[in-house]
């Protein structure tokens, strides 16, 4: 980007999450506490910008719960609570709070999340769902906030990059895939992670916004 | 004649959420039509009889349940009922939704109340239905279907919270589909774009975006529901739709292009 400002990035545990903040070493960390509320959402994006302006948020946030493979029919209220509308409630006030610093300058906003919802998974039932409802929360908020130079993407990758059961779970190969996953290392994915986001965040893409940019060495092909 | 002339739901009992107006009343007497006995979940008991009785009227099997989708128990009882009257469950749709779907607002604006009045009818209700009918459709081999929309595969600026909690049912579609699969369970989502009690409403107070809706649908007008949409439902909740699931059956006219 131009103009380099600061960055916001919301983070867990996830091994993508951990790629990220060491990539992006400059970025304000942003917590689960920071993204409860609408609120705290935009206190936290206030802290940030206080010593630059916000150019850029990125959301790779994944609570423990979506992590934990159990089929629906065992999910209490609290579980859907947990991996599904809590993930979609943080997207909505983050993306509130950035619009609130973007809108006279402009900004990006990037949701960073696994496959899983595009393909559906298996036991990930809730979370598939809303990483789904993430990826089209990126979608409306790129038609309506183009006007404004706001642009948003979601990069959706491997869900062995994010730990947890649903790194154990996920097919290690596709039949339909033509880049097979055996011999790339995660490592290698992480890295691809982050370039693609370097990117979205780059000048070069100043005229993409809405996009959905599947890393997983082509095992889904999304539009 | 049935609104999807050749198609059978004979033997099939199905339970319908928003049974009562809109698009599910049409899908209700659509599906008796095919053959289905039917269970309208309904929150206003009058719709619910109303529509019974035009069932019953034209010789089909219908009876109604009152069910606020927004309360779990609500939800479980009307699955208990309608496997108490029939003895089974063979098809499970969700397609209520909240009248207040089609109302216009940028995410900026959204607030607390509104967003829990959309996901709770649109998708925590769909988590609801599919938890509450799963135990049913193992015994039955039958049907999981959810309403989706245009607005959930291609996003919306004005709607951004509807087309959230309805591609979250997209995917809680997908993820079903492979996990109900070895129970010989499909699920599939319809997305329609047919003439809504919501979408009414929105057209009442502003004529212009009624235009500008029907200019942008290739087919040039919004669905109707009983000549358009209800045939769709009746072949999802056939026996001739057994080998697809995880899918989204999109009936727009024409509008939405990018699945």
């Amino acid at each position: 980007m131009s103009g380099l400002g600061s960055i916001a990035l919301s983070v867990c545990g996830t091994p993508v999450s951990a790629a990220l903040a060491r990539a992006f070493e400059g970025a304000a960390l942003i917590r689960e506490d920071d993204h409860r509320s609408r609120t705290a959402a935009a206190a936290a994006l206030a802290r940030v910008s206080e010593k630059e302006n916000l150019q850029a948020l990125i959301h790779a946030w994944v609570p423990d719960a979506a992590l934990a493979a159990r089929p629906l029919a065992r999910l209490d209220d609290q579980d859907w609570d947990a991996g599904c509308e809590r993930v979609i409630r943080s997207t909505i006030v983050l993306m509130q709070a950035a619009y609130e610093h973007f809108r006279e300058r402009g900004g990006v906003i990037i949701v960073v999340q696994p496959t899983i919802g595009l393909a559906g998974q298996k036991n990930f039932a809730a979370y598939s769902a809303a990483c789904e409802a993430q990826r089209c929360l990126v979608k409306s908020v790129a038609r309506a906030w183009g006007r404004r130079n706001i642009r948003a993407h979601s990069v959706v990758a491997a869900p062995e990059l994010f730990g947890g059961e649903m790194a154990e779970s996920a097919p290690r190969e596709s039949l339909l895939s033509p880049l097979s996953l055996r011999g790339r290392t995660s490592e290698a994915l992480l890295d691809s992670v982050v370039s693609t986001v370097r990117f979205l965040l780059s000048d070069g893409a100043s005229n993409l916004t809405g996009t959905t940019t599947a890393v997983d060495a082509g095992r889904w092909m999304p539009l | 004649m049935s609104a999807a002339q050749g198609i059978t739901c004979e033997g099939r009992t199905v339970l319908l959420t928003g049974a009562g107006a809109g698009l599910g009343r049409a899908m209700a007497i659509a599906l008796a039509a095919a053959g289905a006995e039917v269970v309208c979940a309904v929150r206003r008991p009058e719709t619910g009889a109303e529509v019974v009785k035009e069932i019953a009227a034209a010789g089909g099997r219908a009876s109604w349940v009152e069910c606020d989708i927004k309360v779990w128990e609500h939800v479980e009882r009307a699955v208990h009922a309608t496997v108490e009257r029939s003895g089974k469950l063979d098809v499970m749709i969700h397609n209520a939704t909240s009248t207040l779907s089609a109302e216009q607002k940028t995410l900026e604006k959204l607030d607390d109340a509104f967003w829990e009045e959309i996901v709770s009818t649109n998708l925590r209700a769909a988590f609801w239905c599919a938890r509450a009918a799963y135990p049913h459709l193992t015994v039955t081999r039958g049907s999981l279907i959810l309403l989706t929309s245009g607005a959930g595969i291609e996003g919306a600026s004005v709607l951004p919270e509807y087309g959230a909690t309805k591609a979250a049912v997209r995917a809680l579609v997908k993820s079903l589909a492979q996990e109900w699969g070895p129970d010989g369970i499909n699920v599939n989502c319809l997305a329609p774009a047919g003439l809504t009690t919501a979408y009414q409403r929105v057209f009442d107070q502003d004529p212009k975006w009624a235009d500008h809706i029907r200019a942008s649908v290739p087919l040039g007008r919004v669905g109707d529901p009983m000549s358009d949409i209800a045939p769709t439902i009746v072949f999802l909740a056939s026996r001739a739709a057994r080998f697809i699931t995880g899918q989204t059956l999109v009936a727009t006219g024409g509008r939405t292009l990018l699945l």
